[in-house]
């Protein structure tokens, strides 16, 4: 089973090997809050977490295809990524999702947050899973008792 | 055989009967063009042609996973619509092509211009052959 553990260190050296300047040593969370701060395409977060699942499930580049797109409301980036994830063997898409009624439409994306790394982390465990891959839970963060 | 001037009328429709007011026939072309005057998120654009297609394939809109979203450059948006077609039946990514370096994604999605309605038409045809479904061709434009 990989632990969020694994998963954080593998999005970091990632993030550090691509996009680090080789002296001082950069993780995801500062990909991310400089996305959030600047505005800009958030290319980085995203093929982070995308070579992340590479790395951790073993797979091919090629076995896999993606459709990425960061969401927008009217000013800003929301803090979503819209993912899409198709097994390039089967050709089978993972993110899809059947409605319940014949007349609304079947989704194949999934939006996942990622403003901070813990999500950054839930949305790489999220799609290890859809390839098979155990995975250890995200710990619960235990509510406000009412 | 389904013919260009049966998806024009399919887009003419499909846009007539999201955005039409009581007896109002609108055309698509129209839609098309409030979208570069506009320069706002062409909603109406995309859900028009994935309205055509539905329509025109005969399947019910669950049958179809579809994403849809407009190309921007620096500049605002190129004209192409950026486009992933599933057939939610089989859960297969129709609009999947693969890479032969193993050191690439596979493409999952395909991107068409849309500027014009000819374009929207050819657009249309293209998902309706990728559902088997065939389409009259293009005639070619004769050179002057």
């Amino acid at each position: 089973m990989i632990t969020r553990e694994q998963i954080k260190k593998t999005l970091d050296e990632i993030y550090d090997a691509e996009y680090g300047d080789g002296e001082s040593e950069l993780t995801l969370a500062d990909g991310i809050s400089f996305w959030l701060q600047n505005g800009e395409y958030p290319f980085d977060v995203v093929e982070t977490i995308i070579d992340a699942v590479y790395r951790l499930s073993g797979k091919q580049r090629s076995a896999l295809g993606w459709y990425a797109q960061p969401l927008r409301d009217e000013w800003s980036y929301t803090g979503e990524i819209a993912f899409v994830l198709v097994d390039a063997e089967s050709g089978r898409c993972l993110t899809m999702r059947r409605p319940d009624r014949a007349d609304a439409e079947t989704s194949i994306s999934v939006a996942l947050p990622v403003t901070t790394e813990e999500e950054a982390i839930d949305a790489t465990a999220y799609f290890l899973r859809l390839l098979g891959v155990a995975v250890e839970e995200r710990p619960s963060q235990g509510g406000d008792v009412r | 055989m389904i013919t260009r001037k049966q998806i024009k009328q399919a887009l003419d429709e499909a846009y007539t009967a999201r955005y039409g007011e009581e007896e109002e026939v609108l055309e698509f072309a129209q839609a098309i063009e409030d979208w570069f005057e506009s320069g706002e998120y062409p909603f109406w654009v995309l859900e028009s042609l994935f309205d055509a297609i539905v329509r025109l394939s005969g399947k019910p809109p669950c049958a179809l996973g579809w994403y849809a979203e407009p190309d921007c450059d620096e500049l605002g948006y190129s004209g192409h619509i950026i486009f992933v077609l599933v057939d939610a039946e089989s859960g297969r990514c129709l609009t999947l092509s693969h890479s032969k370096n193993p050191d690439e994604h596979a493409r999952v999605s395909v991107s068409l211009p849309v500027t014009t309605e000819e374009e929207a038409i050819d657009a249309v045809a293209y998902f309706l052959q990728l559902l088997g479904i065939p389409v009259e061709e293009r005639m070619l434009e004769s050179a002057s």
